[in-house]
């Protein structure tokens, strides 16, 4: 109980130091602002389909929910060719692709765009995402010169010499 | 002490006089006080030593953000205290981020970002230093006057001397930290189960220093939430057991204050979280990331590989995120389907082996952190000394966390009390590899518990030799019971994940 009732010299003690802080607080805003780097949230970089960068055949951008995952050029039987790869929410990879097939109808694109659907195994009916879709388009140069279209973690147009640091 | 002070005085040198008297002071300590008091001294020179190592060294992983986060709640003070509209963005992204960490050590570092906004590397570790050897300090003294001088001795020593320990110290984690708040709680716990052994009540001011305790070392680490539960839930039942039937309504009042502080303090944190990532945050919601990461296949997490360039915890991260912008969904609710998904093939085999890797990688390299945080330009390299010093040390200690799950005894109360909390919080915290992928910094958690375990090993034999009596109480028998439960739980769970294993 004694400890409760601080002698005379160490009740001077606290309130001394109680002053201090609130004086240090009150006058820290004349110290300036700490500067944060952001390093572990960093913002998040727009939608690769939506920038104009690298926009599908007639500018279509899916009218359902998806996440650009992949993008890029790849070799095949025909030549060199867009490969981009969709992840989609909500509805069957099946429904998604001919949701896009009818938007690209809609947009004049006519023939050289051919879409594999799968939905994701063991997946829940009530899940949100639901499967696949890898697009097989004619090759598209970049459309704008904004420095969004410099960033891969926005385009997913990764290359090879980014590796995991895990 | 006071005829030694007296006899001295009055002295014509005031300078002699203090010295005089700080003499006769020392004398009167005592050779047990004397030698804690080397003790702590050794352990200061262990962090000056340390620090000059690791002083301008690179900022690590997660440190990144306890530093951002502490510069956030600064600003925010200071918005507060001139009456600006708070930044409230910022506080989301920095204090808040994604969820992954509680914000203890943010709290701990905005002092500093408060008077000094652009602090060096250097001193931010110089202000940690300074500030784990307080609270080593101040958690020196509550051990020593809960269980006496000798586990109070033993935690000087490990993990005090152990260089490895003391570089963490001067780190931004909170493991080390945390794990103090865990002794602390401990110690706490034993007084109030003495006090309702002795006065058959428990006053509720104890029951508010319990939950105080126990919230901040959640918010520390809040992988301690697990020990923290568990130690809190027996000690209360242990609590009613040794109450007075008459008082045992107070008791239940105690906990329940316990409690109210213990949420009380929780809620800003989880209130504020849950609404900045749109979904339900209690501590944190790093876990479907970490199982997935540790358990699932980590080529499935983003439902196939996820972006390279970043780490397993960013990608996944980033996935999640761009899930929730397009969906409209909180990136939680993302998180918890990528991580089920990633981990649909595993089997009771391959999580028993995922947990024998997380466990190597838990034990494994226990000196590794001073490799990472040392500094090109330290006068020396303490890596050689960190080696030799935490090895040396850190595997006797395991020993020792080995008998202590073993070990039970009936022959005194406040020893069968401290065993059977001691087992709590081991094995509390050795649900960690079960959870989450290991690594070389979570021994600093337990690290205080196996130091005062030694100690009272080397109590439980100096009682057997002395041949004291076996105790038949009530309370003794559940003492006793528990104590073998306990051991025999571990030893259980090692056994069946051996068995999954192989």
């Amino acid at each position: 109980m004694t400890r409760l009732v601080p002698s005379t010299r160490r009740a001077r003690v606290w309130v001394a130091l109680a002053v201090g802080v609130i004086v240090l607080v009150a006058v820290s805003p004349a110290f300036g602002r700490a500067d944060v780097t952001g390093n572990y949230r960093p913002v998040l970089p727009p939608d690769g389909l939506t920038t104009g960068c690298y926009p599908l055949p007639g500018g279509v951008v899916p009218d359902f929910e998806y996440v650009l995952r992949r993008d890029g050029d790849t070799v095949g039987g025909h030549g060199l060719r867009r490969r981009t790869v969709l992840h989609v929410d909500r509805i069957d990879a099946a429904e998604a692709r001919e949701r896009l097939l009818a938007q690209f109808a809609a947009a004049g694109v006519d023939g050289g765009v051919r879409i594999e659907a799968h939905d994701f195994e063991g997946i829940a009916d009530d899940a949100v995402v639901r499967g696949e879709l890898v697009l097989d388009l004619p090759v598209v140069s970049r459309q704008s010169a904004s420095s969004e279209c410099d960033d891969v973690f926005s385009t997913k147009r990764f290359t090879p010499d980014l590796t995991d640091r895990s | 002490m006071t005829t030694d002070a007296t006899r001295t005085s009055p002295p014509a040198d005031p300078a002699g006089g203090t010295r005089a008297r700080l003499r006769a002071r020392w004398d009167g300590l005592g050779r047990s006080t004397r030698i804690l008091v080397w003790l702590f001294a050794a352990a200061v020179l262990m962090k000056v030593i340390t620090y000059l190592g690791i002083a301008d060294g690179p900022l690590v992983g997660d440190e990144a953000f306890y530093l951002d986060s502490g510069r956030a709640l600064s600003n925010l003070i200071r918005d507060v205290v001139w009456l600006r509209s708070p930044d409230t963005a910022e506080i989301e992204r920095h204090v808040v981020g994604s969820g992954w960490f509680m914000p203890g050590m943010s709290v701990v570092l905005t002092p500093l970002y408060l008077v000094v906004p652009g602090a060096s590397l250097a001193l931010v570790r110089a202000y940690l230093s300074v500030f784990s050897t307080i609270l080593l300090l101040l958690t020196v003294l509550k051990v020593r006057r809960t269980l006496g001088d000798l586990p109070a001795g033993a935690m000087l020593v490990f993990p005090g001397l152990v260089p490895t320990y003391a570089v963490f110290g001067a780190a931004a984690w909170g493991d080390t930290s945390a794990g103090l708040l865990v002794v602390l709680m401990l110690c706490q716990a034993v007084d109030m189960l003495r006090a309702a052994r002795d006065h058959g009540t428990i006053s509720w001011r104890d029951g508010v220093k319990l939950g105080i305790y126990a919230i901040v070392a959640v918010y520390f680490r809040s992988s301690v939430s697990l020990l923290v539960v568990g130690m809190l839930g027996l000690t209360f039942v242990l609590s009613l057991v040794l109450a007075r039937r008459a008082d045992r309504l107070r008791v239940v009042g105690t906990y329940v204050a316990a409690g109210v502080v213990f949420v009380g303090l929780l809620a800003p944190w989880s209130i504020g979280a849950s609404a900045s990532l749109n979904g339900p945050v209690l501590t944190t919601v790093s876990v479907p990331t970490v199982r997935a990461n540790a358990f699932g296949d980590r080529d499935t997490v983003c439902f196939g590989e996820c972006d390279p360039g970043t780490s397993i915890w960013f990608s996944p991260l980033r996935y999640s995120r761009e899930q929730g912008r397009a969906t409209g969904l909180s990136e939680l609710a993302i998180a918890d389907e990528m991580s089920a998904y990633a981990r649909r093939h595993v089997t009771a085999q391959s999580y028993a082996r995922d947990v024998g890797i997380n466990s190597a990688r838990y034990f494994g390299t226990p000196a590794r952190f001073a490799t990472l945080l040392r500094w090109d330009g330290a006068p020396y390299n303490i890596v050689p000394l960190a080696e030799v010093l935490t090895l040396g040390t850190f595997y006797p200690a395991c020993l020792v966390m080995l008998v202590l799950l073993g070990a039970a005894t009936r022959r005194r109360f406040d020893t069968q009390l401290t065993l059977v909390l001691l087992k709590v919080g081991i094995i509390g915290l050795l649900a960690q590899p079960f959870v989450h992928i290991g690594g070389p910094r979570y021994w600093t958690t337990m690290a205080p518990m196996l130091g005062i375990g030694a100690a009272l090993l080397w109590t439980l034999r100096q009682e057997r030799r002395a041949e004291l009596p076996v105790q038949r109480g009530a309370v003794s028998t559940t003492l006793f019971a528990l104590q073998i439960a306990l051991g025999v739980f571990a030893l259980a769970v090692v056994a069946t994940i051996g068995l999954l294993a192989i």
